[in-house]
């Protein structure tokens, strides 16, 4: 096992796209208190595929969610792109939210009225800026989704759905990709197609790539694990390089 | 940002059926606004035209003033028309009122028709100075009878003050101007009444002569209405023709119309003129002298509309708070992709404005439609209002400002009402709305009592936890029903407490018409016998019921206390109490009793009604009477019109004093102990006679007291009824000391029935001097009510339609968002019978809960009424028991159909569907 490291070494702040310091996370008080997150420290290399794995209940989905700027954390900063997120204003974090992350969940969570191409560039309008087709066409292709600009989610499979998910969360080339469990509500052929999607963005286009799972073969594919129990990084392996 | 536009348009469309509800509500509340605005400005039109009919559309008036005035006033530029009538002089006309003698002949001219109100019945304007137009109270007040077609020779000349008539007449009335012999050649114009007065003897006695100038000849070319404009004091009949050349002498009336309305009072000022402006028109106009006016109308208006944005603003509130609720997760979902709260307090006041661009123009067609027909049934009521004088009902005015001002005013209230919710859409924090962690929030152990389980099983046991921890979602529902079911009570107790008063106040009486027919004192029985006239009026078409009675007034009446009720002598010591001390006699004095000798068929009637024997109460031997003890009483402690029964017995006596009649006097008045007698002959002759002496006890047998009232009695007072025909039985020598004969009559058409009863009594040499149409004088009440009733009605619909909308929202959500339940349910194994005794369940939580709150509210605010009227007549409290049993009814069956409504879309789900469905 290896042991966690404490304190990060000089180099690896080099290209560093993602900082976490002292993450804490707490619900409740007194008795009741539960540490979700406890002291969480490490950070993320640019074009890094990083797999966070742990049991139910781990803290897993807590840290994605504060890394995304969907959750504030109790006490700890988290830094993207050398700036310290959680001291911006609700303004500021929507939009932080809206250009330097890209989320995928595990159900998906489309807009059921929108069709598949204003779900894939709903980050863009949001901005009120002018879709760039050239990208648009580009991620449809990969996605294989064409032919179904015009579908809406009803009439898509959850394995198309979750690619429209995909096409969301890299529309406006974020500084990270964070997923949460996004094979956890497919088969395995599709889960598998997720999997070499977001891996292609990873290589191809160097996304940075935080996904969470509890599938070791899913993990495997990353090229680094960090472990997670009970709040805190049991483990921190780069397996590849 | 146009896709959050798109957002919430398409989520719009997902919910027709909410979205349809609350488009209505939107139309409900905004045509209820209108239907204020509106009403304001078309009863604003409606005075308008009152006063420019009844007195002319001039904006200022110059009267009896001279022709450099006229010409001051002719040729301003701000000016726009005028109207002159211009004084000729007076003739001569054989008429019967002693008090107008005279045609009063002036010229007329006028720019433009209307500025002077004058109205054609027959005939035309004149076109020449020997053409006359007449007035047509000339016939029917003077009873001369002329014709068009007619020649009329008239000496016209100038009435004059005649001093040297004057001389030797002692008591000359003040209200006669009698002038000095010196300056007894001034002209009298219409503002002088006629100078007479009526001497002992009745005859007619003038002071004032007519000095004729000139004769002419004119030719009747037509007849008007009585013109407003001509005083009941004044001398002469008002009849027009075409004037002569206007020569410097002539004295005009000027009536003229500024260009700006507005300018009206500056233009006095500029021109020194001292006449008078036309004030009611201006004020309706809006013409700011009246500040003060518009501030009240004004106020008047914004509380009514107050309380309508109140009611709505709560209501549609819901609406909003409802399609918040149900797009939590996309609201969440929207916030972690990156939308600010700005844009998602955007979205939501984006579904503002475009729910209120659809409902906003519907419910001002709405209420402009509604408005219309409501004006169109009741329209004509209104000129009751104003005596008949304006013949145009009221109508619907569509004012653009009216439009408008509701326009806007809705805008405001679906804004308000969408307000909070759009502020409730950002507190949601995205990973909450992702994670739907804020739905159920249990605290501790939710008990269920055994009696739920016992009547709806583990059906009533899940409804009940639900309830219980997610309060909330039921509160929204429950509030709309509490505050339908108390708006809906209090404004039905409202109408009912305030028809009851005004019918109270205006002491209304049972009978559409009266003739009275006046005898004085010490005089036989008409010769005409009046069962004559009686016979004759109830053979005239139109009229179903009439009755003849004398009636008296019974000022002095004593009986044993033990008759009478404690409460009653509690309250009325200081009136009439226990006895006056100036007379001695036993018993307790009562006043105000009206004594009723009506003709044996009507009072056959009236025993038929109650029950009674003709044999015992028409007996000559020991008549017995009916007592009417359902009286208002002004209770001069209290300050109050009280409703009193004064009786608590059925069978006993009481006594009438009459003063005892004396040889060649009359009795004219009372002076501490005594009574005055006036020698018939010679008024200076006066006899005090002590009470003791001239007062006589009259014993009058009651037989039966009642409180429903015949027709022709008062409801003022306590009455006691006798037949006609025993009247010298029970009065004696006092028979012929009635206080008035009088015919009560009613018709089932009261227009027609009027003039064919004029008819009648002339056909029959009847005087009809003392004919009281009181169907006419009571139709503004009656119209008054039915106003008050349509307008309150109509509000209670439209507010309960909003309610129920607002109901049917919040329950198809609510049910909606446990689709996954209903079919997690169903997929464990609950029957279609168990979901149907959880839903009943349901149903009843929200009734009896809304009922539990709302019902003891209604009955305070009803209270509250009560006590409000009570402060200025005596009503009883009743709780309006229709309204409640309406709004019970009404509050299940909404909750029921809504619900079937709800259930009849979910039971199609299939449940795995439900169940996988994880998108928003």
């Amino acid at each position: 096992m290896v042991r966690y490291r404490h304190k990060l070494r000089k180099e690896d702040t080099l290209m560093e796209i993602l900082r976490v310091e002292n993450l804490c996370k707490t619900y409740g008080s007194g008795e009741n208190e539960v540490r979700a997150l406890d002291n969480v420290s490490f950070s993320v290399k640019k074009g890094e595929f990083v797999a966070i794995i742990g049991p139910s209940g781990s803290g897993k989905s807590t840290l994605l969610h504060i890394l995304g700027g969907v959750d504030k954390p109790t006490s700890g900063k988290v830094f993207m792109d050398d700036s310290d997120v959680y001291t911006q204003n609700d303004e500021q974090l929507a939009i932080f939210r809206r250009r330097q992350v890209g989320l995928i969940y595990q159900f998906y969570n489309l807009i059921p009225v929108l069709n598949v191409t204003e779900n894939i560039t709903l980050p863009v309008l949001m901005d009120g800026q002018k879709v760039n087709e050239e990208r648009l066409n580009e991620l449809l292709d990969i996605l294989k989704l064409k032919g179904r600009e015009e579908h809406l989610p009803n009439q898509l499979s959850g394995g198309q759905q979750q690619r429209v998910s995909i096409g969301r969360a890299l529309m406006n080339a974020p500084a990270v990709v964070l997923a949460d469990e996004p094979t956890g509500n497919l088969d395995s052929k599709n889960s598998k197609e997720i999997v070499d999607l977001l891996k292609v963005s990873n290589k191809k286009y160097g996304q940075t790539l935080v996904i969470i799972t509890h599938d070791e073969n899913i993990a495997l594919q990353a090229d680094r694990i960090i472990a997670i129990e009970d709040g805190r990084i049991t483990r921190d392996e780069v397996i590849r390089k | 940002m146009k896709i959050f536009n798109k957002v919430t348009l398409q989520s719009l469309k997902k919910n027709k059926a909410r979205t349809i509800v609350t488009i209505i509500g939107i139309m409900l509340s905004t045509a209820l606004i209108c239907a204020v605005t509106t009403s304001f400005a078309s009863a604003r039109n409606f005075a308008i035209g009152y006063y420019e009919y009844t007195e002319g559309k001039w904006h200022g008036l110059e009267q009896y003033t001279d022709k450099d005035t006229y010409d001051l006033i002719e040729g301003s530029d701000k000016v726009k028309d005028t109207g002159v009538l211009s004084y000729i002089g007076y003739a001569e006309i054989d008429s019967t009122n002693s008090y107008k003698p005279y045609l009063y002949i002036s010229g007329y001219e006028e720019d433009e028709t209307g500025i002077i109100p004058i109205h054609m019945i027959s005939g035309r304007l004149p076109e020449n100075s020997s053409e006359i137009l007449l007035p047509e109270h000339l016939s029917a007040n003077g009873e001369v009878e002329l014709h068009e077609g007619d020649k009329l020779t008239l000496e016209i000349g100038d009435r004059k003050p005649a001093p040297e008539k004057a001389k030797g007449i002692a008591d000359i009335p003040e209200y006669i101007d009698i002038p000095d012999e010196a300056v007894s050649d001034i002209i009298l114009t219409q503002e002088n009444p006629f100078q007479g007065f009526d001497d002992e003897d009745g005859d007619a006695i003038s002071v004032e002569k007519l000095d004729v100038r000139e004769t002419r000849e004119y030719t009747v070319v037509g007849f008007y209405e009585r013109p407003d404009f001509e005083d009941i004091y004044c001398a002469g009949y008002t009849a027009l023709t075409v004037p002569d050349e206007y020569t410097d002498d002539t004295m005009f009336t000027v009536y003229y119309r500024m260009n700006n309305m507005k300018d009206i009072y500056d233009f006095m000022k500029e021109k020194k003129l001292d006449g008078m402006a036309h004030s009611e028109l201006l004020m309706f106009s809006g013409v700011s002298k009246y500040k003060t006016f518009y501030s009240v109308i004004y106020g008047l208006a914004a509380v009514v509309i107050g309380l309508i944005m109140f009611g709505s603003i709560m209501l549609i509130y819901n609406a909003f708070a409802i399609s918040v609720a149900d797009r939590t997760k996309q609201f969440g979902l929207l916030s972690s992709i990156g939308a600010t709260k700005k844009q998602l307090r955007k979205m939501v006041r984006f579904e503002a404005i475009s729910l209120g661009a659809i409902g906003i123009p519907l419910g001002i067609i709405l209420g402009i439609v509604g408005m219309w027909v409501t004006f169109l049934a009741i329209g004509s009521r209104f000129s009751a209002f104003v005596g008949d004088r304006y013949p145009e009902p009221m109508r619907i005015c569509i004012s653009p400002i009216a439009i408008a001002a509701a326009c806007v005013i809705a805008f405001v209230t679906i804004m308000i009402s969408a307000w909070i919710p759009s502020i409730r859409a950002t507190r949601i924090t995205a990973v909450e709305a992702i994670r739907q962690s804020k739905d159920i929030k249990q605290k501790k152990h939710i008990k269920t009592p055994k009696i739920i389980q016992k009547l709806f099983g583990v059906s009533g046991v899940l409804a009940h936890k639900y309830f219980k921890r997610s309060k909330k979602k039921y509160r929204a529902t429950i509030i709309s029903l509490f505050l339908s079911i108390v708006l809906f009570i209090s404004a039905y107790s409202f109408t009912a407490y305030l028809v009851d008063a005004i019918k109270d106040a205006n002491n209304s009486f049972g009978m559409d018409y009266i003739l009275n027919v006046y005898e004085p004192d010490g005089v036989e029985d008409a010769s005409d016998d009046p069962l004559e006239i009686l016979h004759c009026i109830r053979n005239t078409e139109h009229i179903t019921d009439s009755a003849f009675y004398l009636r008296d007034y019974g000022f002095r009446v004593y009986t044993d206390e033990r008759d009478i009720r404690e409460d009653y002598i509690e309250k009325n010591v200081g009136q009439s109490g226990r006895g006056d001390e100036n007379i001695k006699h036993d018993g307790f004095r009562l006043s105000n009793l009206h004594f009723y000798y009506v003709d044996d068929e009507s009072f056959r009637k009236v025993l038929k009604s109650e029950g009674l024997s003709e044999s015992e109460f028409m007996n000559k031997d020991h008549p017995l009477g009916i007592l009417v003890d359902n009286t208002l009483l002004f209770n001069e402690k209290s300050g109050r019109m009280e409703r009193t029964k004064v009786f608590n017995n059925n069978d006993f006596d009481i006594t009438l004093l009459k003063n005892k009649k004396i040889e060649g006097y009359y009795y004219s008045g009372d002076y501490i102990d005594s009574a005055i007698y006036v020698n018939i002959e010679d008024e200076l002759d006066k006899k005090y006679v002590p009470y003791d002496e001239c007062l006589e006890d009259i014993t009058m047998h009651i037989g039966k007291v009642t409180d429903k009232r015949p027709y022709f009695v008062s409801s003022y007072g306590v009455s006691v009824i006798y037949p006609y025909s025993l009247r010298k039985e029970i009065l004696g020598d006092y028979t012929n000391d009635m206080y008035s004969y009088e015919y009560a009559i009613n018709a089932d058409d009261t227009k027609a029935g009027y003039e064919e009863l004029k008819t009648t009594l002339k056909e029959n040499g009847i005087p009809d001097g003392e004919f009281w149409n009181y169907a006419e004088s009571i139709e503004s009440e009656r119209s008054m009510i039915v106003i008050v009733k349509v307008f309150a009605y109509g509000f209670i619909v439209l507010i309960s339609l909003i309610a129920a909308a607002n109901v049917f929202n919040t329950i198809t959500t609510n049910i909606n968002l446990r689709r996954r339940e209903f079919a997690m349910l169903k997929s464990v194994g609950m029957t279609a019978k168990g979901m149907r005794r959880m839903l009943n369940y349901e149903r009843l939580l929200y009734g009896t809960k809304a009922l539990l709150y709302g019902l003891p509210v209604s009955v305070g605010v009803t209270y509250l009424i009560y006590l409000s009227i009570n402060e200025g007549i005596d009503t009883s409290f009743f709780v309006p028991w229709v309204a409640v049993a309406v709004a019970v009814l009404s509050v299940f069956l909404v909750v029921f159909s809504t619900m079937m409504f709800s259930m009849s879309k979910i039971k199609k789900d299939n449940p795995i569907d439900a169940l996988k469905n994880e998108n928003l």
